[in-house]
C-alpha cells in the first residue's frame, strides 16, 4: 500500500516517533496536545451508536474501541468522528482478527487522515483536486448547478462523502468495497477520490437539474439517491477520469473559454449509461433551459392535481 | 401554538412558500441533535442515533402567521466545535438552537463555548435558543433553573424538551421561527428569498432512506 507523498505522515509535526511503550496511561494524558480523555469518551459514545447487527455483544464492541483507543494514543492525534465507521468496516473485513483490523487500520489512516481528517484537509482537497476536475469534467452541468447557480460550498455536504469514503452515500459493503479495494492499490489517492465523487454526481444529473433551490440541491446532495448503475461502472468510469485527467493537463483557468465546444465526452458516456432516456431526452438542452422546463411542468402538474 | 402549523415535511409539498430560513442545530455529541430533528420533521424516535459527520440536512415547510416559511434545518456533528470548516455551517444562519443534555453537566458547561463560537462566526442577528434535551429521564444533573439561569445569563430563550416522549419539540422550531419572522417583519433582519425561490417544491424523497432515481 502506498502511503501519503507527504513525508510528514500526518501533516502535523512532530508526530512520528511515539513509541506505544511510552504513552502515559493516564486517562488525563496530554499526547501531542490531543487530551486522550476526550478522546476516549468520544470513541465509547460513537461505538456505541453504530448500531451494526454484525457486532455481537459488547466483547465485539470493546475491541473495536480499544483499537480505536490504541491507534489515538500511538500516533497522537486526536480521535475525529468517522474514523469509528472505517474501524468497523475493516474489523469486519477482517474476520474480526483485531491484530490485523489494526494494522489495515493504521495503513488507511496512513493518507485517509492527512487528506480528510485533519482539520483543514477536506478545504485543501476540495481547492487542489475536486474543484478544478469539477469544472474540467462537467463545465456546463456540475458545476453550472452546484456551483455558478445554487452557491453551495462543497465543504459542506463532501465531508461525509470523504471522511466515510461513501459508505453512508453507498447502500452496503457491495457498492463501497470495490472503490475502497481499487483506491488502495492507487498512486494518488485524493485524485480517485475525487473521480469516484464526480462520476457518482453525474450519475444524478437529471435530479440535480430538476432541483429548484438550494435546498433541492443540498438536500440531494446530503441524501445520495440509490445508485442506478452497477458499481463496477462507477468505478470504471473513475479510473477512466483518473487517467484522462493525467493525459489532460487542467488549466482551470481556461475551463470558461473551452466550455461550450468541450462537453467532456466521459460525461456523455457517463449520463448516457446511468439515465439513457433522459440522455436522448435532454443530451443538448442548457441546464438552466433545462430547470425552467421542469418548473414549468410542475407548475401545471400542480394545478392540473387541484 | 395560535397561528403556528405544519405544512409538510421534506419538503415535499407542492405549495409554493414565502420565505425560507436557515437554522442550525448546535451542542456536544450525544445531547440528541439528530433525535429532536428526527423528531420534529418525521416523528419518529430512535433511543441511539447514528453519530453525525459534518452535516444532515432536513427541510419542513411550516405556517408561521399565514406565511409559509420553508425551515432549512442543518444538524452538525457534535465534534466540530472548534473546526474550521464550521465557519460555512454559519453562512446566512438566521436562527441557532443550542442544545445540551440536561443528564450531563458538562454539554451543559460547553454551552457556553458554543455561544461565543456562535458570536464569531454567525450573524450579528441571528436568533438563538437554548435546549435542555432528554428531560424525560430521572438521572437528571442540571436543573431546570439551571437551566433558565443561563439562557437569562446569554440573553435568549430557554426550553426544556424531550425527543423521546415528545415534549416541546415542536416549540423549539416554531418559537424560533416565530422570533425569526418578527426581526424580518421588524426591518430588524432580512428575509431570505431562495436562490430560485417561489416556486414549487418537489418531494425529495423521504429522508433518510434512498429513492430510487432511476
Amino acid at each position: 500500500m502506498n502511503s501519503s507523498s507527504n513525508g510528514n505522515r500526518f501533516g502535523i509535526q512532530k508526530l512520528e516517533a511515539h513509541d506505544v511503550g511510552n504513552v502515559d496511561e493516564h486517562p488525563l494524558a496530554i499526547v501531542n496536545g490531543v487530551s486522550m480523555m476526550d478522546s476516549q469518551e468520544m470513541i465509547e459514545l460513537d461505538v456505541a451508536r453504530l448500531h451494526s447487527g454484525q457486532l455481537n455483544g459488547p466483547q465485539e464492541e470493546n475491541a473495536l474501541r480499544q483499537i480505536l483507543v490504541n491507534w489515538v494514543k500511538r500516533n497522537g492525534v486526536g480521535y475525529k468522528q468517522g474514523m469509528h465507521e472505517i474501524c468497523l468496516v475493516l474489523y469486519l473485513e477482517n474476520d474480526k482478527d483485531v491484530d490485523e483490523c489494526y494494522k489495515r487500520f493504521d495503513n488507511v489512516m496512513k493518507w485517509l487522515y492527512p487528506l480528510f481528517y485533519r482539520d483543514s484537509g477536506v478545504n485543501e482537497w476540495i481547492k487542489n483536486d475536486f474543484s478544478p476536475m469539477l469544472r474540467k469534467m462537467s463545465p456546463r452541468r456540475l458545476y453550472e448547478i452546484i456551483v455558478v447557480k445554487f452557491q453551495i460550498s462543497h465543504a459542506v455536504w463532501c465531508i461525509r462523502w470523504c471522511r466515510l469514503l461513501f459508505i453512508r452515500e453507498l447502500s452496503g459493503p457491495d457498492q463501497y468495497l470495490p472503490i475502497w479495494y481499487e483506491l488502495f492499490d492507487i498512486e494518488n489517492k485524493g485524485k480517485f477520490i475525487a473521480c469516484v465523487t464526480i462520476v457518482m454526481l453525474m450519475c444524478i444529473v437529471p435530479q440535480l437539474t430538476e432541483a429548484q433551490d438550494e435546498s433541492e440541491c443540498l438536500y440531494l446532495l446530503l441524501n445520495y439517491p440509490k445508485l442506478c448503475v452497477p458499481i463496477e461502472k462507477v468505478v470504471g468510469w473513475a479510473k477512466i477520469m483518473y487517467d484522462y485527467r493525467a493525459v489532460n493537463t487542467i488549466d482551470s483557468q481556461h475551463a470558461d473559454s473551452d466550455a461550450d465546444a468541450n462537453a467532456s465526452p466521459l460525461e456523455e458516456e457517463i449520463l448516457q449509461g446511468s439515465n439513457g432516456e433522459w440522455y436522448k431526452k435532454y443530451k443538448d438542452y442548457d441546464v438552466n433551459r433545462l430547470r425552467m422546463e421542469m418548473r414549468l411542468k410542475r407548475r401545471a402538474k400542480w394545478r392540473l392535481s387541484k | 401554538m395560535s397561528g403556528l402549523r405544519t405544512v409538510s415535511a421534506n419538503g415535499s409539498t407542492n405549495k409554493n412558500y414565502d420565505s425560507v430560513m436557515k437554522i442550525l442545530l448546535l451542542g456536544d455529541s450525544g445531547v440528541g441533535k439528530s433525535c429532536l430533528l428526527v423528531r420534529f420533521v418525521e416523528d419518529k424516535f430512535t433511543p441511539t442515533f447514528i453519530t453525525t459527520i459534518g452535516i444532515d440536512f432536513k427541510i419542513k415547510t411550516v405556517d408561521i402567521n399565514g406565511k409559509r416559511v420553508k425551515l432549512q434545518l442543518w444538524d452538525t456533528a457534535g465534534q466540530e466545535r472548534f473546526r474550521t470548516i464550521t465557519t460555512a455551517y454559519y453562512r446566512g444562519a438566521m436562527g441557532i438552537v443550542l442544545i445540551y443534555d440536561v443528564t450531563d453537566e458538562r454539554t451543559f458547561e460547553n454551552i457556553r463555548q458554543w455561544f461565543s463560537t456562535v458570536n464569531q462566526h454567525a450573524s450579528e442577528d441571528v436568533v438563538m435558543l437554548l435546549v435542555g434535551n432528554k428531560k424525560d429521564m430521572d438521572t437528571r444533573t442540571v436543573s431546570y433553573e439551571q437551566g433558565e439561569a443561563l439562557a437569562k445569563e446569554l440573553g435568549i430563550p430557554f426550553i426544556e424538551a424531550s425527543a423521546k416522549d415528545d415534549t416541546n419539540v415542536s416549540e423549539i422550531f416554531f418559537t424560533l421561527a416565530k422570533l425569526i419572522q418578527e426581526k424580518i417583519d421588524d426591518g430588524k433582519m432580512e428575509g431570505k428569498a431562495e436562490k430560485e425561490g417561489n416556486v414549487s417544491i418537489r418531494g425529495s424523497g423521504s429522508s433518510g432512506s434512498k429513492s430510487n432515481c432511476c
